[in-house]
């Protein structure tokens, strides 16, 4: 075939997106157990997801000194030994502190569950947290600190999460070098014992998952048997929006400057939040959105620009993000407040509607094919405590939502004069 | 076991089709034989810049984003050292959407000024984003210029310095894209729940009658083997002196090739690994330490990189590393430790091919390098390694005459 525009193949709608409701059972300890069959490999991830965070912390960064030194040692092992065992099989094993959740998981090859299972095992409830191994992590994380302070990137990020939820939030505390160096051995032991607990837990197993494989997670699960002491955590934390709404911050040699503007939003459980998913993607949300033919692909000042909505359990953060050259902060600027006030003026086209929503349907799709993603997945919507069907609901939103509904919803989300703007370099 | 069949088309495009029947998409891979090491030396960062010019829209079609957006696709693109590689993932109904874009692109792309003057500023922000507003941005741009004398590898994909990028015209854009963008210069991947037959018929549809001109030319270069060490200092705004040491490594078509990626493997990536143990956890000479290899299909690099603890002599650092090399080239790795890199890396190999994307990205690797099929060869390559082998490679690498070191050091400190 010749290629001419006459011969443009059709472009299909995309059908139905919908993730069904993974097999679950509770084991006689009462912990939830989420299952997501369907790898080819012959491998597994089994994740202990408790509900704990940086908003279970009774001190800033305790939560990530825990999950940091995971590994290091337990009753019987030396945290030498604990990484070699773990090594030895090719598994992983590791930590990751959230805002809301502290995750446990193990990756490996079927061949080597039964020899990763007892080590996992270990690093749930028996992990000791040596004081030499606790003096070595602050040692490093302030020299990581450091490192961190060159970047503008980081420090903007920092400023602008502290002016949302203010410096005693967890959403919002900074790791200064004196946090670092309060933390103490006994309060990561405190926050081990409190947080790890059962009654915290639910567990996520993903991969290749034979009916033998399943038995065996099955008895494993069940043989566990570990108390702690778990201390209810409050539902809500109060948030302190400073009043000052510009931050700006000067760094010598930087070539680049780092931007950061928005404000505190909703998450999952606010009604509008397909609509305004699609509203943003339109305007800052993806390749094709208008900040990036703005300020990307028009103007050339940026090598990217996005606006995005992280929702997390108890809020949510809306945020324009890029690094533009130095000599282009104040046109930049002014562009992204040009291209809110069009958002709010006029209607969006009809074809941005369409590329826009197929975008994000397909990126639904997408975000649910394979095992190891539909675990992913799951866990967003288990957080906010959701349940996955909401997709579905999401959706049928997305796929009605007209352009005045996206007018309506930047005129009430998007109002400059309730952002916060960062500006570092 | 990844199975896929190939087939040449006559204007010599090659095609790989895998069947995968978990996903609902389809993943469409382009990868053209063209890298930064096909540069002009005065031109450099050109290939990179090109791959942002294929997005800027075709003679039938205005963009190459907006139909693919509206047929739920995604997609991005790579440039390295070696070759530019596309991919795209669309619900599969839309196959025909992918392969017309890709094809219109390889044979009808659109070329004018306004964009090539968007995309150089959009690059020069990349450029200053990565490589110059972060600490220790540079290092690559003064080790591979100090690591390889004659070969292009001696410049990043970036570009050496923004100018290049800045310098490039219509007409080097134009000539570019006839040399290099040919089909016998290309390998197409077709990879998801569709058959092989229905795949090529599809791909012959819209491939088929683009035009074979001349064949790509190919640079040879032959680099000279380093016999004395170079050492080279810097001095910038960052908060930790770092060292890097560098070596000429086997390249990825080298049988040894295996070797030094377990070599690196046992220095380093593991809490359980030698340098992060012995010189991070016991002597805490460093807060961080890495040893990596650059897997590229000419002259590769083995390289160790270390960010140091605040107050400790570089000198003592240094040898502390030195030590460590030595130690592989004296003494030959026990049974277990073997054994231990070995399973990580089958782990690896397992865990990288469970998304379609990143299957069909790597089926098309290894085309590149000859041959699909080798893909399912990768864990018997590395199965075979002895330890024999790894005290022959560390003898013939880590040498004190074919090293290379850069310190980059805090201002304001000197080496004592």
């Amino acid at each position: 075939m010749i290629l001419s525009k006459q011969n443009f193949p059709a472009i299909h709608p995309i059908g139905d997106i919908s993730f069904a409701e993974p097999n679950s059972y509770v084991l006689k300890n009462g912990i939830k157990v989420f299952l997501f069959p369907g790898s080819k490999n012959d491998i597994l991830s089994v994740d202990f997801l408790f509900d704990a965070g940086r908003w279970a912390e009774k001190k800033p960064l305790i939560g990530k000194s825990c999950s940091a030194l995971i590994k290091s040692g337990t009753h019987s092992k030396s945290a030498f030994e604990m990484s070699e065992t773990i090594d030895f099989y090719g598994s992983t094993i590791k930590a990751s502190l959230g805002y809301n959740t502290f995750s446990i998981q193990l990756y490996c090859l079927h061949r080597y569950l039964s020899e990763s299972l007892p080590l996992l095992k270990e690093t749930i409830m028996d992990v000791v947290f040596p004081a030499s191994e606790v003096d070595l992590f602050k040692k490093n994380s302030l020299s990581q600190l450091k490192m961190n302070q060159e970047k503008t990137d980081y420090l903007a990020d920092m400023a602008f999460k502290k002016l949302l939820f203010g410096d005693k939030h967890p959403y919002g505390y900074e790791t200064s070098a004196e946090r670092i160096e309060g933390i103490e051995q006994i309060d990561i032991h405190n926050y081990y014992n409190s947080q790890l607990s059962p009654e915290n837990c639910t567990i996520l197993v993903s991969g290749r998952i034979t009916d033998k494989i399943e038995k065996e997670i099955e008895t494993f699960f069940e043989s566990l048997v570990w108390n702690k002491m778990n201390t209810p955590k409050s539902e809500t934390i109060a948030i302190n929006t400073s009043a000052e709404k510009q931050f700006y911050l000067e760094k010598k040699g930087a070539v680049q400057a780092s931007l950061n503007i928005g404000k505190i939003l909703f998450n999952m459980n606010e009604p509008d939040y397909p609509e305004f998913l699609l509203t943003n993607t339109i305007f800052g949300g993806y390749f094709g959105s208008r900040l990036m033919s703005k300020i990307r692909e028009e103007k050339g000042y940026t090598y990217g620009i996005h606006s995005s909505l992280q929702t997390l359990k108890h809020s949510g953060i809306f945020c324009i993000q890029t690094e533009i050259g130095v000599e282009h902060k104040k046109n930049c600027l002014e562009d992204i407040y040009n291209e809110i006030d069009k958002m709010n003026t006029d209607l969006v086209s009809d074809r941005e509607i369409v590329l826009a929503r197929n975008y994000l349907l397909g990126k639904f799709l997408s975000r649910i094919d394979g095992p190891l993603n539909r675990a992913e997945q799951f866990k967003k919507y288990y957080i906010e405590g959701n349940s996955v069907s909401k997709l579905s609901e999401f959706v049928e939103k997305i796929r009605s939502c007209d352009a005045k509904t996206i007018r309506n919803l930047s005129q009430k989300y998007l109002k400059p004069n309730t952002f916060t703007e960062v500006v570092v370099g | 076991m990844i199975e896929t069949s190939k087939k040449i088309l006559k204007n010599g495009l090659t095609v790989v089709h895998h069947f995968d029947e978990t996903s609902p998409f389809v993943v469409v891979n382009t990868l053209y034989k063209i890298g930064a090491k096909d540069e002009d030396p005065e031109r450099t960062g050109f290939a990179h810049l090109f791959e942002h010019l294929m997005f800027e829209g075709s003679k039938n079609s205005d963009t190459y984003d907006e139909p693919l957006q509206e047929a739920g696709g995604e997609n991005n693109a790579f440039t390295n050292n070696d070759y530019t590689n596309y991919y795209c993932q669309v619900p599969k109904n839309n196959l025909d959407v992918a392969l017309f874009l890709e094809a219109d692109r390889m044979c009808n792309l659109k070329i004018n000024q306004r964009a090539l003057n968007e995309q150089k500023k959009v690059v020069i922000e990349e450029f200053k984003e990565h490589y110059i507003n972060q600490p220790y941005g540079n290092v690559w741009h003064i080790l591979r210029e100090m690591i390889y004398e004659k070969h292009p590898y001696m410049w990043p994909t970036i570009g050496k310095t923004t100018d290049h990028v800045a310098n490039a015209t219509l007409e080097d854009v134009k000539s570019f894209y006839s040399k290099y963008y040919q089909p016998s210069n290309a390998i197409l991947v077709v990879g998801g729940n569709l058959d092989k037959e229905f795949v090529f018929e599809r791909v012959e549809h819209f491939f088929g009658e683009i035009n074979f001109s001349v064949s790509a030319p190919k640079n040879s270069i032959t680099e000279p083997i380093q016999s004395i060490p170079k050492e080279k200092t810097i001095f910038a705004d960052v908060s930790l002196d770092a060292i890097f040491i560098a070596f000429k490594a086997p390249d990825r078509f080298d049988p040894t090739f295996f070797v030094s990626d377990l070599v690196s493997d046992i220095l380093s990536g593991s809490q359980s690994s030698r340098l992060y143990q012995k010189l991070v956890k016991e002597q805490k000479l460093f807060v961080s330490i890495d040893a990596y290899i650059s897997a590229s299909n000419e002259i590769g690099l083995f390289c160790v990189e270390g960010k140091m603890a605040p107050g400790v002599d570089i000198k003592i650092a240094e040898t502390a590393i030195w030590e460590e090399l030595e130690l592989l080239k004296k003494e030959s790795v026990s049974f277990n430790e073997l054994q231990k890199i070995k399973n990580k890396t089958l782990s690896h190999l397992n865990f990288s091919d469970t998304s379609l994307m990143s299957k069909v990205i790597n089926i098309a690797y290894f085309e590149l390098l000859g041959d699909a099929n080798l893909i399912n060869k990768e864990e018997e390559n590395y199965l075979n390694v002895s330890a024999e082998d790894i005290l022959l490679f560390a003898n013939q690498t880590f040498q004190k005459e074919k090293s290379n070191t850069l310190y980059y050091l805090k201002k304001e400190n000197d080496i004592k």
